[in-house]
């Protein structure tokens, strides 16, 4: 009785004991899951009106925020001599202007320009470097490489109209997340949604299309297209360090300011990653 | 389910009949009684809300039979509706039935049980299935369980089923084995040895499907603990270490590193003396029979506190609860007794016990640069066994004198300094912790046999939270009835206008196996604990009526 009751219970303890799953270190997450810990990704999106391709990576770009929310900051930046207009004749195709000063310094307007000769669709996800240019096919690999990151620095922005001058006002606050040996640029930008012009699609028939609508494209920038160094002197490098900065811009009247939004992002002034990204829509 | 109630119900049944009697061909019927009846009022003051049914009811009953070796039994209870404070969100509390049913044989060293059944192995580190009706707790193992003994001082045991959650059952099926060995008992030539030793070791496995579309999470959960207990004398030692395996869930914000407690204790006594010292470490040990649950919804085990339970009311306005998540604590206790028929002693001796406690969270360091401490979908921190952390959770320094002055008089005097974690134990933040010194004098007169009368003064002063408060009792006991008035005044309130006076009158009576008392008084809203394990307690203004009995 004794000897029987002792080899069940070996067998009910080696049976037990066997009842553990351990999860292995990378292996922690479903293949498609990630989880956003409130890193925001900046993906410039070089494209243009006259770029039969580029509505490709705008739809990749629909996705990536379909699937990751708030998480994607995308600046569509129309350059290259697929941005020129066809003409100024309103009642034809091509007639608008999406061109900006620093589209043309970036994506070059009748010749190369920072990212040299371009062709479109292009981008870059979550950086400044030349290297980083790639196919929008590419841009979800690159930027599950950030998704799950922590932000090592937070933005805030306050902004306002001014009706009387026609001014946008806004101040920028950069609050260090992870304490940091960085130097850090800031980037201030205008873009603007909903603008419904023409654009050129090799996937439509007919190929030109009236009435597309084009979002968050690029429209100004309060700083230039590197913005400017914030941190002189390690002033970022602890948490909980903040540095405030304020700017303006004059309206265009060719903006709908209630679709306009603010975009801020902090990068690495050495290796150009962008570290942090935050939105402010100007709707009132 | 439905046969092995007819089964039980047909047993008892014929128990009933010998209610009467006690005992029918050798069985006896045993059983107790509990309500607790709650009028509520309105009283803006204290926030005391009213109720929809104006009066809520919490009862129950158990009842057993038992005849030979075997024994069998059941508990109705009813919460119609749960008294204010108890677990019962959304209602889920509410209802009657009869959630415990169980049935026990025992035959020739095997001891079997089916259907509830409340089981501990070791110090609960890793399994602890037990209720505590004051704080709604009750997560009784529905299955089975099997103890037997191999041996004289040879014990193992086993269980399998699910916890008891209200009305329902736990999604996880909880296995288990805890086997001990009394080597005293075991070796004969040790029998009678002064020094005694005791090993034993347990593991518990929980199943819970995953359906999480984020995290790849364990099903299968399993954890491990070892003890030993020695003793020489006056002198006992025991230890326990456990182990649990990852198991991220929504407490520990999903994180995959594994658990560790640790757990001694040493004690000492002789005539007149006592000592007790322990420490308990712990690290990530919160355990559940469903990763989702929440307060204190099927807790598979219990992390036995380390900080003492006040049984006075002020003190016990700031209890520590138990820090699963990571906690290191430390604790001492010294009984003195100053013997009889000496100066300071007096003619029948004065007892004076010292008791402190200090709890710290344990150190973590981060597993990377960038990425905080509990990151989910991580292994969430690294931590070093008995690391022991900045943040101060609590602290406790009670002094307690004890003397009967003559054959009349009898006081208690405390003295208790407290230091307690407001934010990290009320889970708010923006509060300061509160630093508190409360004073304590108890003292019995007897009048005449079965005739005492009892006053007790207590001030707490505390710049923090509610600031002061103060306290007096008397109760007047004379044979089989008590009343008791008392007043908990605070006094100190940082708010002038805000400085109410929680009166409160009753009386009860006490025959045989039966009590009753009936209160009518305000009850401050705040925490209590029993055993670290804690619950909310509303303000609340009315009229309660207890009725307890046993037979």
């Amino acid at each position: 009785m004794k000897t029987r009751f002792l080899i069940y219970t070996a067998v009910i303890v080696l049976g037990v004991l066997h009842s553990c799953d351990k999860i292995e270190e990378g292996e922690y997450l479903k293949d498609d899951a990630y989880i956003w810990n409130g890193r925001k990704i900046v993906i410039l999106d070089m494209t243009g009106h006259k770029c039969g391709h580029c509505p490709r990576g705008h739809e990749v770009i629909t996705e990536l925020i379909t699937k990751y929310g708030d998480a994607v900051v995308p600046i569509a930046i129309h350059g290259t001599s697929n941005a020129r207009p066809e003409t100024q004749d309103t009642a034809l195709p091509f007639h608008y202007d999406f061109r900006t000063d620093i589209g043309d310094f970036l994506t070059g307007r009748d010749s190369p320009g920072y990212y040299g000769d371009l062709f479109l669709p292009t981008g870059i996800v979550n950086s400044y470097a030349v290297e980083k240019l790639s196919g929008y096919y590419n841009w979800e690999t690159q930027l599950a490489e950030y998704i799950a990151l922590y932000p090592e620095f937070l933005i805030e922005i306050e902004a306002n109209t001014n009706i009387a001058d026609s001014s946008i006002n806004c101040s920028v606050k950069t609050i260090t997340n992870m304490d940091n040996a960085r130097k850090i640029s800031l980037t201030v930008l205008v873009v603007e949604d909903h603008i419904i012009q023409w654009q050129k699609d090799y996937n439509s028939n007919p190929e030109n299309i009236e009435d597309y609508e084009h979002n968050h494209v690029l429209r100004a920038g309060f700083n230039g297209a590197f913005g400017e160094i914030i941190n002189k002197n390690n002033s970022l490098a602890t948490v909980g360090q903040e540095i405030t900065k304020s700017y303006s811009i004059k309206q265009n009247p060719n903006w709908v300011i209630d679709n306009c939004m603010i975009v801020a992002f902090v990068y690495d002034n050495d290796t150009k990653e962008i570290l942090q990204a935050e939105v402010f829509p100007l709707k009132k | 389910m439905k046969k092995l109630t007819i089964l039980i119900l047909s047993i008892l049944s014929s128990g009933v009949f010998s209610l009467y009697s006690q005992e029918n061909n050798g069985g006896q019927v045993s059983g107790n009684f509990q309500s607790d009846i709650q009028y509520y009022m309105e009283d803006n003051q204290i926030g005391a809300v009213a109720v929809d049914e104006n009066v809520l009811v919490n009862s129950w009953a158990n009842f057993a039979y038992t005849q030979g070796n075997f024994s069998a039994g059941f508990r109705y209870e009813g919460y119609l509706n749960s008294l204010l404070g108890y677990p019962n969100q959304g209602g889920i509390n509410d209802g009657i039935g009869m959630p415990i049913k169980w049935a026990m044989f025992n035959n020739n060293n095997l001891e079997i049980t089916v259907g509830n059944y409340y089981e501990q192995f070791g110090n609960g580190l890793i399994f602890r299935s037990y209720e505590e009706k004051t704080l709604g707790v009750d997560n009784a193992m529905m299955g089975f369980r099997v103890k037997y003994t191999i041996a004289p001082g040879v014990y193992l045991k086993g269980v399998v089923g699910k916890q008891r959650y209200y009305w329902d059952y736990g999604p996880s099926i909880v296995r288990g084995v805890d086997g001990e060995i009394q080597f005293n008992d075991l070796i004969t030539s040790l029998s009678e040895s002064n020094f005694r030793f005791a090993a034993g070791g347990s593991f518990v496995s929980k199943f819970q499907k995953e359906n999480n579309p984020t995290y790849n999470l364990p099903q299968n959960v399993g954890s491990a603990a070892g003890r030993i207990n020695m003793s020489y004398k006056g002198i006992n030692l025991s230890s326990e270490y456990a182990y649990k395996i990852n198991d991220p869930n929504p407490e520990n914000n999903y994180i995959y590193k594994p658990g560790q407690a640790f757990l001694i204790n040493a004690t000492y006594s002789q005539k007149g003396l006592g000592v007790v010292l322990g420490t308990k470490w712990v690290d990530n040990m919160l355990s559940r029979s469903d990763r989702n649950a929440t307060l204190s919804d099927l807790t598979l085990n219990l992390m036995p506190e380390i900080s003492k339970n006040h049984t006075y009311t002020l003190p016990a306005f700031y209890p520590y609860a138990s820090q699963p998540i990571g906690e290191f604590g430390v604790k001492a206790n010294v009984f003195y007794k100053i013997p009889k028929n000496t100066i300071i002693g007096g003619k029948y001796g004065t007892t004076v016990s010292l008791y402190y406690s200090r709890v710290h969270d344990i150190d973590r360091t981060r597993i990377s640069d960038t990425i905080p401490e509990f990151s989910s979908g991580t292994l969430g921190y690294n931590s070093n066994l008995f690391s022991i952390g900045k943040e101060l959770f609590y602290q406790d320094m009670t002094v307690e004198i004890s003397r009967k002055w003559n054959k009349n008089i009898y006081t208690n005097i405390s003295y208790v300094n407290l230091l307690y974690n407001y934010n990290l134990l009320r889970g708010v933040a923006g509060y300061d912790n509160v630093y508190a010194h409360i004073g304590i004098v108890d003292m019995t007169y007897k009048i005449k046999s079965g005739v005492a009368i009892r006053g007790e003064f207590q001030g707490m002063f505390t710049d923090q939270d509610e600031g002061n408060w103060g306290l007096g009792l008397i109760e007047l006991t004379i044979p089989k009835w008590f009343f008791t008035v008392f007043d908990n005044w605070n006094y100190g309130n940082p708010d002038s206008n805000n400085r109410p006076h929680y009166l409160s009158a009753g009386f009860g009576f006490v025959s045989g196996g039966n009590r009753i008392q009936i209160t009518y008084g305000k009850q401050r809203e705040g925490v209590m604990c029993i055993g670290g394990v804690c619950r909310n307690v509303p303000a609340s203004n009315g009229f309660s009526l207890s009725i307890s009995s046993t037979f």
